[in-house]
C-alpha cells in the first residue's frame, strides 16, 4: 500500500486505521498488544497505545468510557487518551462541555450516565414508565468489568439510583 | 545597578578584582545550582507522572477497595516488600496483580506516561511520588466513604 508510517517516516506502511498508515512493525506490535487486551474490553481491537520505540500496549483504564465514546462518535481529549480510531478514553472527557440533565424525567435513551465519583460510566439504553403506578424505570448498558463485557443493569437497583446524566 | 556594583556593594569591595576567589566563588555555586536544579527537573518521576490527575476508573465498591489496599501499601511497603504483594483483579480473583499492573487497569494517565516497573519501583519513595498517591488515596477513601454505587 502505498504512504509510510504516521510513527515511522522513514517505513513504508503496510495497514491504514483509522486514516492512519503504520509499518510492519507497528502492525506486528498491534496485533501482540490485541492479545493482552482485557477480555470485558469492548470494541478490544482498537484499544491500544503507542509507548515508542515499536512497543504497543493496551490503553490504560478499563473502557467504560471507550464504548461509549464509540457508541456516540465522541473524540475529545488528548491524543494519548484516545484509542486507535480516535475515540476517548476518560470519563471525564466524554461528558466535559455537555449539559447535565438535572431532572430523571427528562432522562432518555442516549444519555450518557455516570457514577456520583466519575469513575464510571455507560449509555442510557431504555427508560420504561410503569403504567400502573408512574414509576419511571432506567436502563443502563456499559462497559462492566464485573460481567466480563457489555451489560444492561437498571439505574434504581444496580447503581443505587446515584450518579449524574449527560445530554451528548 | 551592574553586576559587577552589586558585587562590589554586597561584598564591600572597592574592585572586582579586590577578592576575585569570593566573586569566582560566588558564581562557581550559582552554576552549580543551575546544573543540579536542571538535572533534578529533567529527571522525571514514573510513579508521579503516571498518577498525578489520573482518572482512577473503578466500576464497583470492591475494585475501590483494592485501588485503596495497593495505594496504602505503596506508601507504607519497601519496593522488595511491594514486588511481592499481588492484588485481586476486576473479577475478585485474588493474588491476580501486582501493584503496576493493577495501577495500570485502575488509572488513565493525565498525560502520556507508562509504567515500566524498574523505574515505578525505584521512584516509589521520592516526595513527589508520595504527594500523588496520597492525593490518589484521598480520592479513594472519598469515594468509598461516599457509598456511591
Amino acid at each position: 500500500m502505498a504512504g509510510q508510517c504516521v510513527y515511522h517516516p522513514g517505513r513504508d506502511a503496510v495497514v491504514a486505521i483509522a486514516g492512519n498508515n503504520y509499518c510492519e512493525p507497528c502492525r506486528d506490535g498491534q496485533d501482540a498488544a490485541r492479545l493482552r487486551v482485557d477480555r470485558h474490553v469492548v470494541p478490544a481491537e482498537c484499544f491500544l497505545t503507542y509507548l515508542g520505540h515499536d512497543d504497543w500496549s493496551p490503553m490504560h483504564g478499563t473502557g467504560c468510557a471507550h464504548w461509549v465514546a464509540h457508541q456516540l462518535a465522541i473524540q475529545t481529549g488528548a491524543p494519548h487518551n484516545r484509542c486507535l480510531r480516535g475515540f476517548t478514553t476518560r470519563v471525564r472527557d466524554l461528558f466535559g462541555g455537555l449539559t447535565r440533565v438535572s431532572q430523571l424525567e427528562r432522562v432518555r435513551a442516549g444519555d450518557i450516565y455516570v457514577t456520583p465519583n466519575a469513575d464510571h460510566c455507560g449509555m442510557v439504553s431504555r427508560v420504561l414508565v410503569e403504567q400502573r403506578t408512574g414509576e419511571r424505570r432506567i436502563w443502563i448498558q456499559h462497559d462492566s468489568v464485573r460481567q466480563r463485557g457489555l451489560a444492561e443493569d437498571e439505574f434504581a437497583p444496580q447503581f443505587g439510583g446515584k450518579g449524574a446524566f449527560y445530554r451528548p | 545597578m551592574s553586576l559587577a556594583s552589586t558585587l562590589r556593594y554586597a561584598f564591600g569591595m572597592r574592585s572586582l578584582h579586590a577578592q576575585p576567589a569570593a566573586v569566582r566563588t560566588l558564581l562557581l555555586l550559582l552554576l552549580l545550582g543551575l546544573v543540579v536544579g536542571a538535572c533534578t527537573h529533567a529527571q522525571p518521576n514514573v510513579v508521579a507522572e503516571y498518577l498525578d490527575g489520573a482518572e482512577r476508573q473503578s466500576e464497583t465498591v470492591e475494585n475501590r477497595k483494592e485501588i485503596r489496599r495497593a495505594l496504602r501499601d505503596m506508601l507504607i511497603l519497601s519496593p522488595q516488600e511491594l514486588q511481592q504483594r499481588r492484588y485481586a483483579d476486576y473479577e475478585g480473583t485474588p493474588q491476580a496483580w501486582t501493584a503496576v499492573e493493577l495501577l495500570e487497569r485502575s488509572f488513565v494517565p493525565a498525560r502520556q506516561a507508562a509504567l515500566d516497573p524498574a523505574s515505578f519501583y525505584r521512584d516509589l519513595a521520592a516526595p513527589r511520588a508520595r504527594g500523588a498517591i496520597r492525593k490518589q488515596l484521598q480520592d479513594v477513601e472519598r469515594a468509598l466513604s461516599s457509598g456511591g454505587p
